[in-house]
């Protein structure tokens, strides 16, 4: 399986996630400028996300809120796939 | 690039939702048959990189940033279909863990990220690998391309199911949209390349075969 290439990887995404995160530009995006322009306004969403905006309760600074958001996200994102592949792909080893 | 609730019309979530379920139902399936374990650790980190990558906003323009959407580098790495399952992993996650996008609007989300961003961009990337050079530089040329392409043409989605929403007119929205995204497309294009780049030096054995590129020299 060669683990370092895939260690470092999701080691590279997780850094660009917590440390990358807090310094990322807050200007609105492309859809939200446009949005802002037109006065196009959300609705609230239907239902309250445990992390919205990506902000974890974890401590009174806001970069540090961030950075934990996008550590928990990457690797939810991360486990969910290998843990769904892994499962896919072994099911499909197993004889009937 | 990610649609809130109420943006878009019942009728337009609906029928992007539709179209996007039907491409992961026939993505699940497909996978069924023909992922294998080497490919699943790839699949990880894949979506995590396409999660924190689409954190990192940069700016492109007065007032405005933008993101790596990262659906066409998904595809160049995991194949188009697979890619469509892990945007729709990383959205899915995105939407309700962090309100990144709303739960109405996912289908349309992923209909414009997975269905146009990955798998039409992947028909993009394939015609350009065809026509340019078979070495790396054609590689990574036809990947930025078809990056930069994949991203106007996610955001001409966007602005086509604006128009039908009655939100904005479409003479409005698709000018508008396309035009910033013209510009985030240039980085979706450098961040994409430079990645493939890294793993083409790295592991060359994770590209699908028709990466295994021919030297330009004998």
């Amino acid at each position: 399986m060669k683990a370092p290439f895939f260690l470092l990887a999701l080691v590279a995404a997780l850094l660009i996630a917590c440390l990358g995160s807090p310094f990322a530009s807050s200007l609105p995006d492309g859809l939200d400028h446009f949005a802002e322009k037109q006065s196009v306004e959300a609705a609230k969403p239907v239902f309250p996300a445990p992390l919205a905006d990506y902000a974890a309760p974890v401590s009174r600074y806001g970069a540090v809120q961030t950075a934990a958001a996008g550590g928990v996200g990457t690797l939810l994102t991360f486990a969910a796939l290998f843990l769904g592949g892994r499962a896919v792909a072994r099911s499909r080893s197993m004889p009937e | 690039m990610h649609i809130p609730d109420g943006f878009l019309s019942a009728p337009v979530n609906a029928a992007t939702a539709a179209v996007s379920l039907g491409c992961c139902a026939y993505a699940a399936r497909r996978a069924g048959r023909t992922l294998g374990e080497r490919q699943v650790p790839l699949l990880g980190v894949t979506g995590a990189f396409l999660f924190a990558a689409q954190m990192i906003n940069f700016p492109v323009a007065a007032g405005t940033s933008g993101h790596l959407m990262g659906g066409l580098l998904a595809a160049v790495l995991l194949g188009p279909w697979n890619a469509c399952l892990v945007m729709g992993i990383v959205l899915a996650i995105q939407c309700l863990l962090f309100a990144d996008g709303g739960l109405t609007a996912l289908g349309s989300n992923l209909f414009n990220m997975g269905v146009v961003g990955a798998l039409l961009g992947y028909l993009l990337f394939a015609a350009l690998k065809a026509a340019l050079p078979k070495n790396r530089g054609g590689f990574l040329a036809s990947a930025a391309l078809a990056a930069w392409a994949s991203v106007v043409l996610a955001s001409a989605a966007c602005a086509v199911e604006l128009g039908l929403s009655g939100t904005v007119p479409l003479r409005a929205a698709l000018p508008a949209m396309t035009l910033v995204h013209s510009l985030i497309g240039v980085g979706e294009a450098l961040i994409t390349s430079a990645v493939l780049s890294a793993v083409l030096g790295a592991r060359p054995d994770l590209l699908p075969s028709p990466a295994r590129l021919v030297p330009l020299a004998p």
